[in-house]
């Protein structure tokens, strides 16, 4: 716990728990035995020593995203170095990590606070032990014929004596304390009773000292949670109750009502409330209550123990392993939805973070598309894939209100050209669309689309890092571009969008210049948004659809941080250009590559999609250029998760024949290009390779 | 101390009680409404009342009679689906555990006046096995993680749980007709 809000997760989950089983117990007061309302306790044991959210899981009754949105919209607010508005604090241990930096806001002050209350709970219950073994070092050992009948008694029930026994004058009531050398004190000139003999000797046998000293560390870790302190008052009486269940089990008949009698004369005792010992008399309404449970004694049939366990392990499962959060997610649709609030949206974003790189691209996307039409999505997107580093700046993005129309794109995302970066991510293009408006047409460039011509289309693109983060992927964009189209392509037609994709091989020979780009085109979760935007898409036969047929369900605009792709069409993009001056009859082929343990290899049948062999035939005039972008099929529907099938390839082999001469084979160079023909540099990447 | 004649009432009313919760047959009307055919609520209904009449011979018994009225309440939520979105998880938790006890200590106590009523029989012994048979399956139930995770697991779960409860209810259908034979 490196901060205060951490301990609150912590302790807010503990004392969650602990109301829950106090509500428990008292359902099962009549049913189950005192060892099940003393054992149930070790759910808020594992509570309290298992960081909340461990694993990327979710308990019942969990709390974090409310302590989580607190966080966010607090520290939004401050400037705190123990915590920060971007990114999530969940505790990594159940114990205060110390600070190391001085404080600079309120919150920093109050972990602080509570990490100092920590240490003064410790020293002063340490404090007391010592003070309490100090004055029982000054006790009167017990010897002679009262220690024998002691040790006579203890042999009766089969229970080894402790290493010491002492009398004090100050005590009213015999004690049980010392873990490693365990002492038995009684009050000076005590008539020796038996039964609250065998009492001491069942709370040696089953180290009940070192319980109370496990209950008092969190005592010290929970200082101010009174919840807590309740819940472990509590756990000391039930320890008490199934200390005289045992002793009770040991007796007959009207042995059992003495031991009540016994109990019952201890109940103006004053408690003993020091941390490492035990006691028979633990104030009067305590004694009460365990009377009521002697009232209650019976015993429990065979088999109690398995219902026992089966609920403490039902308890433990939901109330501190709990959920995947990835799981829980996909059982409720799949999709996060969006709290209409800047913390709400940030808190939530950190929460749920895409598992999958469709995922990532499914939030990346979504959230671009909806940054006019639904803002908090947007803002829950950019959470959820933005590299903790990019957060403010991302948010300050957000608030600008740019130019509605000029800035709104309303179909998409599309993905492009998906490829590995070779150190374990990926590089992707994203699109989005419009139509062109119609005052930017009858010009030359731009003729209006006369009566079955597809109307031209606007594109925005956004070239894509996607990186691992742990278990999560993250998304930066290292290039924005906008242009034209013939159309957009939302029938998957590689042909219509023909420009470099993310990454390009480039070769040169003998005055010709060769450029080849991945381009297979991709969707994630349940497909394109907003195509009825589209003038092409809502005047065909397809416009009245979606894509799966449901003619009634509109793809779903929350993000998908666990999705797949549903679609993937083939692409490759393709560029030529006579360099020497000469015109130039060209025949190439080009056959795409993937890494291999054996090194770069053509795909095997069935096992990659996105890219196919290539064969042109190409004339080139002196200094002339073609380009165009050829695709062969795809697939659609539920793809799984098989990255593979859709990446595009790591290399790709190209052999030409020039003028009819002899075929050769051209090295190609990698370069990452943007889609006006421009190059970029990965961060961290001094040159282009 | 309770005799064949006596038990039978009891045993044919918990066998049919467990027919109706363990195994379920519904037809669905969307989200809104689910038609039970073998509604758990009854099942749960007489169980209650085989706890009224066994508490005279069990204690414990009688005990369970709150939880089983409770049960047959809450179960009327399966005749709308929709009602489990709005169930917060604490709630399933707690019916979950309050299941699994009344499941147990219905099964002692049965297995007890079975002892009481068929002595040699092995019939107590049969509903104490069925006893461990139902909680564990049960356990398995409630942990969601393992269908959401392993779903072939699930299938396997789901299997041995039918296997298991099919087991049940053979035990409580052979206590009735046992108790049922005619007195020499």
């Amino acid at each position: 716990m490196g901060n205060i809000w951490a301990f609150l997760q912590q302790t807010g989950a503990a004392a969650i728990t602990a109301l829950f089983l106090l509500v428990l117990q008292r359902i099962f007061l009549r049913h189950l035995s005192p060892r099940w309302q003393y054992g149930v306790w070790s759910v808020l044991l594992l509570r309290l020593v298992v960081p909340v959210r461990v694993g990327y899981r979710s308990a019942y009754l969990d709390i974090a995203p409310w302590i989580e949105r607190l966080r966010t919209w607090t520290e939004l607010r401050l400037s705190s170095r123990y915590a920060s508005p971007w990114q999530e604090t969940l505790p990594r241990f159940p114990w205060p990590e110390l600070p190391v930096q001085a404080p600079a806001s309120v919150t920093d002050w109050l972990f602080v606070l509570y990490t100092a209350g920590v240490v003064l709970c410790v020293i002063w219950y340490g404090l007391q032990a010592l003070r309490l073994h100090l004055r029982v070092r000054e006790g009167v050992p017990v010897a002679g014929e009262r220690l024998q009948r002691m040790k006579e008694t203890a042999q009766g029930y089969g229970l080894s004596m402790p290493q010491r026994v002492v009398e004090c004058r100050w005590t009213a009531t015999p004690f049980l304390m010392g873990v490693f050398r365990p002492t038995l004190v009684l009050p000076m000139e005590w008539d020796m009773e038996e039964k609250v003999l065998l009492h001491e000797l069942l709370h040696l046998k089953y180290q009940d000292v070192l319980a109370g000293w496990v209950t008092t560390l969190f005592r010290c870790l929970h200082w101010c949670n009174p919840i807590l302190w309740l819940a472990f008052d509590k756990i000391g009486n039930d320890r008490e109750c199934l200390c005289d269940q045992r002793v009770l089990e040991r007796l007959e008949g009207e042995e059992r009502r003495d031991y009540g009698r016994v109990l019952l004369s201890m109940a103006d005792n004053r408690s003993i409330r020091i941390p490492g010992a035990t006691t028979m008399a633990n104030g009067a309404r305590s004694v009460a209550a365990r009377i009521q449970a002697i009232a209650r004694f019976k015993r429990y049939p065979q088999g109690m123990t398995l219902v026992s366990v089966c609920i403490t392990l039902s308890l433990a499962y939901a109330l501190v392993a709990g959920t995947p959060i990835q799981a829980l997610v996909q059982e409720s649709g799949g999709t996060v939805s969006a709290p209409s609030s800047m913390a709400g949206a940030l808190s939530t974003g950190q929460l749920n973070r895409p598992t999958t790189v469709a995922g990532a691209l499914d939030t990346y996307g979504k959230g671009v598309l909806l940054k006019y039409d639904d803002p908090y999505t947007a803002l829950l997107c950019a959470a959820m894939t933005a590299p903790e580093e990019n957060l403010p700046a991302l948010v300050e993005e957000w608030k600008k209100t740019d130019d509605f129309q000029r800035s709104r794109w309303t179909t998409g995302p599309q993905f492009r050209g998906l490829v590995s970066d070779g150190s374990g991510g990926y590089l992707c293009q994203a699109l989005w669309y419009r139509d062109m408006p119609e005052a930017l047409l009858g010009t030359e460039e731009h003729p209006l689309p006369e009566e079955g011509e597809p109307w031209p289309a606007e594109y925005l693109c956004h070239t894509l890092w996607i990186r691992p983060d742990g278990q999560f992927w993250t998304v930066a964009c290292l290039d924005e571009a906008q242009g034209d189209l013939p159309a957009a392509p939302l029938s998957m037609e590689p042909s219509y969008n023909v420009f470099p994709g993310p990454v390009t091989w480039v070769g040169e020979a003998d005055g010709v210049k060769l450029s080849l780009s991945p381009a297979q085109l991709l969707e994630t979760g349940d497909g394109i948004l907003g195509k009825e935007y589209m003038v092409d898409w809502s005047s065909s036969d397809a416009g009245g659809f979606w894509m799966f047929g449901d003619s009634k369900t509109a793809p779903n605009k929350e993000p998908i941080p666990g999705a797949d792709f549903c679609s993937v069409y083939t692409g490759t993009y393709w560029a030529a250009e006579e360099t020497g001056g000469q015109p130039i009859s060209i025949t190439w082929m080009a056959t795409p590559l993937w890494n291999t343990p054996d090194g770069p290899a053509p795909a095997q049948p069935g096992r990659r999609i996105a890219a196919g062999k290539l064969d042109e035939v190409v004339t080139l005039a002196a200094g002339g250029s073609q380009q165009g972008a050829d695709g062969g099929g795809g697939s659609m529907g539920n793809l799984g998760s098989d990255l593979g099938y859709m990446l595009g390839p790591d290399a790709v082999q190209v052999t030409v024949v020039l003028d009819g001469r002899t075929e050769q084979t051209i090295p190609m160079t990698l370069t990452y290009t943007t889609p006006d023909g421009g190059t970029y540099t990965l961060p961290g990447e001094e040159d282009t390779p | 101390m309770i005799s064949p004649h006596q038990l039978h009432p009891i045993a044919r009313k918990a066998f049919w009680g467990y027919i109706l919760i363990l195994f379920n047959f519904q037809f669905t009307f969307g989200d809104f409404f689910a038609l039970q055919f073998l509604p758990n609520s009854l099942g749960w209904w007489m169980l209650a009342e085989v706890s009224e009449a066994g508490a005279d011979y069990r204690p414990s018994l009688g005990l369970l009679r709150t939880f089983c009225l409770g049960l047959a309440v809450w179960n009327l939520t399966q005749f709308f689906p929709w009602m489990d979105r709005w169930i917060p998880g604490a709630v399933s938790l707690l019916i979950t555990l309050v299941i699994l006890y009344t499941h147990f200590q219905f099964f002692t106590d049965l297995a007890a006046l079975a002892d009481e009523a068929l002595p040699d029989s092995g019939r107590g012994h049969a509903l104490r096995t069925a006893r461990i048979v139902i909680v564990v399956v049960s356990l398995l139930f409630s942990w969601t993680d393992l269908m959401l995770t392993w779903p072939y697991l699930t299938m396997v779960i789901a299997a041995v749980g039918l296997c298991a409860y099919t087991a049940v209810v053979w035990q409580l259908w052979r206590l009735y007709k046992e108790t049922g034979a005619p007195l020499l």
